[in-house]
C-alpha cells in the first residue's frame, strides 16, 4: 500500500517541472513530448495452475475407528492437481502445513487424549525431487525444491501418513472439525 | 497555449495514474497466482466403548468367578446364624469415551432380592432381601452406590464426567456381614437372590 501511494504522488511534481521549462519557449504553437512509451516482459514470472477439482478442501471424513476410538490407519484423501502451472525461469517450489487441529475441544486434553492429527503433504510433478512437509516433524528440509528449466507442468498435492500427533497410543477427542491448512508457492528464483 | 498545455499535463497525469493502476494489478495478479491456501478437515464422532468385565485378581472373597457377565455369591448364608455372609469382588471395564459423558448405574431390585417374592412372604423374623455397595471408579469421578433393599424397585445413580476418559471402569461390589432389609442378623429365607447391575456410558 505505501509503495503505490509514492508513485501517484511522484508524476505531478514532474510534471509541474516540464510545464515551468515549457512556459520559456515563446512561438504561434506550442507542442508536448515526445512522450517516451516503453515496456518490459519479466523473464522470471511464475504462475500456479488451477486447482484441478476447483475447492481446495481436503476431506479426510471420519479419523477414528469408532470401536477403540483410535486414529484410522488408512486415512486418506483425493490428491490435488494444480493444472497448467508455468514458470518463465528457474524456480523453487515450496510446501507448508499445518497439523489437524480439534476446532471446538480447545482446552489441553486429558491423559490418553489429543486434539491434534499430523500428517505430511507432498508436491510432486514439478520438481525433480517432491516438495515434501510433516506436519509432526522438528524440521523440514525438504519442504522447498528448486526446477532449473523453465517451462509447465501438473504439480499433484497429496496427503499421506496420518498420525495422531503426541503418539498412536492416544486417542482423538471428539470434534465435529478438525482442521488444517496446506499452503503451496512457486516462486521464481534466481 | 494554456490551453493544450493543461490537457497535455492531464493526459499525462492520467496516463501516469493508468501505469501505476497497472503495476498494482500486475503485483497483485502475481501473488495471487504463486500461492495456494488449501484446507484439510476431518472429524471425531463421539464414542463411548465398554468392554466385556474382567474380574480383578485378589478381590474375590466368598464370590464364584465371573461367568459371562454373571456374578454369583459362593455362599450368600452364615451357617452358624444363617444370616449375610460377607462377600465382596472386584470388577473392571476396558473403557474409552472421548468426550465428556455420563456415568449410570442401575440395579434393578435396589438389592438382592429373593427371586420368589410374591408367592411367599417372608415368615416373620425373616429377612428375603440382601443390601449391597458398589463402588464406582473412572477416571476422575468416583461414585458409592447404595443398593439399601429398603424397598423392590428400579434405581439408578448417573454422575456427570466433563472430559473424556480412557482407562479402566472399576465396580467393586461389597456385602457386609449380617445385612439384611430387616435387622442386622435377621435370618434370610431360603431361595435364589439376585439383582441385575447395568453400567451405562452414555451423552450427558
Amino acid at each position: 500500500m505505501h509503495r503505490a501511494l509514492s508513485l501517484l504522488i511522484a508524476p505531478p511534481v514532474l510534471l509541474a517541472l516540464a510545464a515551468a521549462a515549457h512556459a520559456q519557449t515563446v512561438g504561434p504553437s506550442d507542442s508536448a513530448g515526445p512522450i517516451q512509451i516503453t515496456a518490459t516482459v519479466p523473464n522470471n514470472v511464475c504462475t500456479l495452475g488451477s486447482l484441478s477439482d476447483g475447492d481446495n478442501l481436503f476431506d479426510v471424513g471420519v479419523l477414528i475407528d469408532t470401536t477403540t476410538g483410535l486414529l484410522r490407519p488408512d486415512l486418506s484423501a483425493p490428491p490435488k492437481v494444480l493444472t497448467g502451472t508455468q514458470c518463465s525461469s528457474r524456480s523453487q517450489l515450496t510446501i507448508a502445513a499445518t497439523p489437524m487441529i480439534a476446532q471446538a475441544f480447545v482446552t489441553t486434553p486429558p491423559t490418553g487424549f489429543s486434539r491434534g492429527v499430523d500428517y505430511t503433504a507432498t508436491a510432486s510433478g514439478w520438481t525433480p525431487i517432491e516438495a515434501r512437509y510433516s506436519t509432526g516433524a522438528a524440521a523440514n528440509a525438504a519442504a522447498s525444491q528448486v526446477r532449473e528449466t523453465a517451462g509447465s507442468a501438473d504439480i499433484t498435492i497429496s496427503l499421506s501418513g496420518f498420525a495422531t500427533a503426541g503418539g498412536p497410543t492416544l486417542r482423538p477427542v471428539a470434534d465435529d472439525t478438525y482442521q488444517g491448512a496446506v499452503v503451496v508457492t512457486l516462486a521464481a528464483a534466481s | 497555449m494554456r490551453n493544450t498545455r493543461s490537457l497535455a499535463a492531464a493526459t499525462l497525469v492520467m496516463a501516469s495514474a493508468i501505469t501505476v493502476l497497472l503495476v498494482g494489478q500486475l503485483a497483485k495478479a502475481q501473488t495471487d497466482d504463486n500461492v495456494r491456501d488449501m484446507v484439510v478437515r476431518g472429524r471425531v464422532p463421539k464414542v463411548c466403548t465398554l468392554a466385556a468385565p474382567t474380574l480383578s485378581s485378589g478381590e474375590l472373597v466368598n464370590f464364584r468367578t465371573l461367568n459371562g457377565s454373571s456374578l454369583e455369591v459362593d455362599a450368600l448364608t452364615d451357617p452358624v446364624t444363617l444370616s449375610t455372609r460377607a462377600a465382596s469382588a472386584q470388577v473392571t471395564f476396558a473403557a474409552v469415551c472421548n468426550y465428556a459423558h455420563q456415568i449410570v448405574l442401575e440395579s434393578q431390585n435396589n438389592g438382592l432380592w429373593r427371586s420368589e417374592l410374591g408367592l411367599t412372604p417372608a415368615p416373620t423374623g425373616f429377612s428375603d432381601a440382601v443390601p449391597y455397595t458398589a463402588t464406582l471408579t473412572w477416571g476422575p469421578v468416583s461414585n458409592v452406590f447404595q443398593a439399601d433393599a429398603s424397598a423392590r424397585r428400579l434405581r439408578d445413580s448417573a454422575q456427570a464426567v466433563d472430559q473424556p476418559v480412557v482407562g479402566d471402569i472399576v465396580l467393586r461390589l461389597d456385602i457386609q456381614p449380617g445385612a439384611t432389609n430387616l435387622q442386622t442378623n435377621a435370618p434370610l429365607v431360603s431361595g435364589v437372590y439376585r439383582d441385575t447391575l447395568r453400567l451405562t456410558v452414555e451423552p450427558q
